[in-house]
């Protein structure tokens, strides 16, 4: 089903009873942030700094305490306490990630509990992508700007209006539930969205042959560009932080004093040297080009070896932000040629 | 001639002649704002350098670990760097070549309009207005301490800024409120340590953030954690750094980082009297002592 819908008013609706998530902010910072109304999301941004990754993988995260200053040691894991929650004005790119990190996190035989959960009592309303920025390259990873997978509802501004769809069941059900916000579509509208769509999809069509890239990476493990890009690369945290598909953590426990010992998992990157290291010091990673080809590799062989799918949605950021220009779409590009 | 042709020829000479093994320049970027560092280790790629108002990098960050015979591009940013890290005995001056650039400024493609970019790159296409603040403030005059330099003289014509104007403007806050509004901003932080790892001055071999044992700093991602390694961080950069600003030009989380190394700077102006990365001869004040200093403690 599809119709007009008054945003305003369904925001009002639903944060009675879920905690609404939605991009907040402007174009220096952006982020998915809970909002009591409209007036607070941004939907006019084309993708937020931080990734929605950040919503269903927290940068740190308390998995358990210790406390041993009472008489018997007590061991409190950490609930979920998470509500039941709708994050709204997700961009293909970013549902695709999650899409991703799902396999990775909840596809083995030990589902990751405190992930799994959170995807469970998610409900997501995208957002088609109507002005896809200069780094963005998600047609090429089998993404698109209106690619709707992974959405239970999808928003598309037209005109000023939101034209919102509903993709399965649940979100079937938003339109018998709040019947007053929503208005019928006119055929002008449709026919408005429809040439939108076919314009965005024009600029945005870039292909590539990932497999014809996936076996160059594999077969040449020392293609001196690993070597270039590593002369130039600082090994910051940038890339892989704000990726939505990246998803390696370290584990650390630590206690203040006289408070209870916390063990907590948080974020790390392949791009630190500490990364690989070794309690013994030895550390199989310690040149950074090996860093810089593990990014690569993970997304573009290791993950396609795993998951049948490469490990990245074209979202740009680490093109939009690495700070001395390691660009992703050129490398592939090189690697292929 | 233009610049990239005078660049390239000289850089040329200096491999010809053997004076140098390496050398750090710019290169084009895979966008037309991108222009991006570039190492050559031969004469034959030097067609690949080029100079432009993109070449914001601060490339005495390559200067780092031990050097074969290097040249460098340096405009006015890295040249002062490269000051701090003679002082600092981080680089060998005899295995140093510097070839300055009379820079004109560079641009925040933040604030250019980008869509109405010339395909060739022409130097100076954008105005005064587009470039970023550091270099609105700039003065112009090149440390003395070059081999070689390019570039036509730049004439200042431009409105004269106050370069501490914003700081005033945070000294004027109650210090709660400024408090508040650091909390926020530190909020943010990811770590990604980009910060660091994009500054000259941070040259340390183990930083006290990657010390694992024992622990320094909290591994934990929390605005006081944050905030124990942003502070820390700049106070231990403190009169030694030049307001290269590449600090806050690559933080992803757009912290204001300028609003606190300019604080830090202009207490030391005005506590010492000394300006950083002007004479490698000088010593910054926190890294040495004088016998008729005020404090007890050191003598
Ligand atoms: S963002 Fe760029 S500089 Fe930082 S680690 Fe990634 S590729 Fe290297
Ligand atoms: S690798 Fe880069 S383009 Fe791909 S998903 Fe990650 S941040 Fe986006
Ligand atoms: S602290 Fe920032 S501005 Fe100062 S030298 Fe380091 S990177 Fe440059
Ligand atoms: S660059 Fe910004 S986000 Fe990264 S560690 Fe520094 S302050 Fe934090």
């Amino acid at each position: 089903m599809e119709k007009i819908v008054n945003l305003s008013r369904l925001i009002e609706e639903l944060v009675k009873e879920y905690d609404v998530f939605a991009p907040v902010g402007d174009d220096n910072f952006s982020q998915f942030s809970p909002i009591k109304n409209l007036g607070e999301a941004n939907l006019d941004l084309i993708n937020t700094t931080k990734p929605l990754k950040n919503l269903f993988l927290p940068q740190s995260e308390k998995l358990f305490s210790v406390d041993g200053a009472k008489e018997n040691i007590t061991l409190e894991p950490k609930k979920n306490i998470n509500n039941k929650r709708i994050i709204l004005g997700a961009k293909a790119c970013e549902v695709k990630g999650i899409e991703l990190l799902t396999k990775v996190y909840t596809g083995g035989t030990l589902p990751d509990e405190l992930f799994e959960e959170r995807r469970k009592n998610t409900i997501i309303i995208g957002l088609s992508c109507l002005e896809p920025r200069d780094t963005c390259f998600c047609a090429a990873l089998g993404v698109n700007p209106f690619e709707e997978k992974g959405m239970d509802l999808v928003l598309t501004k037209i005109n000023g209006k939101f034209v919102m769809k509903s993709l399965n069941q649940k979100g079937e059900e938003f339109f018998k539930k709040y019947p007053d916000v929503f208005s019928e579509i006119n055929k002008e509208d449709l026919e408005k969205r429809d040439k939108l769509k076919e314009s965005v999809l024009k600029k945005q069509n870039l292909s590539l042959d990932l497999k014809e890239i996936k076996e160059k990476l594999d077969k040449e493990v020392d293609n001196p560009l690993w070597e270039e890009i590593s002369q130039r690369c600082i090994n910051c945290g940038i890339c892989t932080y704000l990726c939505p598909t990246c998803q390696c953590f370290d584990i650390h426990d630590e206690a203040g004093k006289g408070q209870a010992l916390c063990r907590f998992r948080t974020w790390d990157s392949c791009m630190f040297p500490d990364f690989t290291l070794m309690a013994g010091g030895h550390n199989p990673r310690g040149k950074k080009k090996a860093r810089i080809r593990q990014r690569f590799m993970h997304k573009f062989s290791y993950f396609i070896d795993n998951f049948y799918e490469p490990g990245c949605t074209g979202c740009g950021r680490c093109i939009k932000f690495c700070p001395v220009n390691v660009d992703i779409l050129e490398i592939l590009k090189k690697v292929k040629d | 001639m233009d610049i990239n042709s005078e660049l390239q020829k000289k850089v040329y000479k200096l491999f010809e002649e053997g004076t140098i093994k390496r050398f750090i320049g710019y290169e084009k970027g895979s966008l037309p704002y991108k222009t991006r560092p570039c190492i050559i280790t031969k004469k034959e790629d030097v067609n690949r350098l080029i100079f432009d108002q993109f070449c914001v990098n601060n490339l005495s960050i390559y200067l780092r670990g031990d050097l074969e015979k290097t040249g460098i591009l340096a405009n006015m940013c890295t040249l002062k760097s490269i000051v701090a890290l003679l002082q600092g005995n981080q680089v060998k001056p005899e295995n140093l070549y510097i070839l300055a650039v009379n820079c004109p400024g560079m641009v925040d493609p933040d604030k250019a309009e980008l869509s109405s970019l010339p395909a060739q790159t022409k130097l100076m296409p954008f105005g005064y207005k587009n470039l970023y603040d550091k270099c609105k403030a700039c003065h112009h005059e090149l440390p003395k301490i070059y081999q070689d330099l390019i570039g036509e003289e730049i004439s200042v014509a431009c409105e004269p800024v106050d370069e501490y104007a914003f700081i005033k403007d945070m000294e004027k806050l109650t210090q709660d409120e400024r408090w508040k509004f650091w909390e926020k901003q530190f909020s943010k932080c990811i770590r990604c340590y980009a910060c660091r790892n994009v500054c000259p001055i941070c040259y340390c071999k183990e930083c006290m953030v990657d010390k694992a044992n024992p622990q320094w700093v909290s591994k934990l991602n929390q605005s006081s954690t944050n905030e124990y390694y942003n502070l820390m961080r700049v106070i231990h950069v403190m009169g030694r750094c030049t307001d290269c600003g590449e600090c806050e030009r690559v933080c992803p989380v757009k912290i204001p980082y300028r609003k606190l190394i300019k604080k830090m700077e202009k207490e030391i102006k005005e506590l010492y009297g000394y300006v950083p990365g002007k004479d490698p001869k000088e010593l910054p004040p926190l890294s040495t002592f004088k016998e008729e200093d005020p404090e007890k403690g050191i003598k």
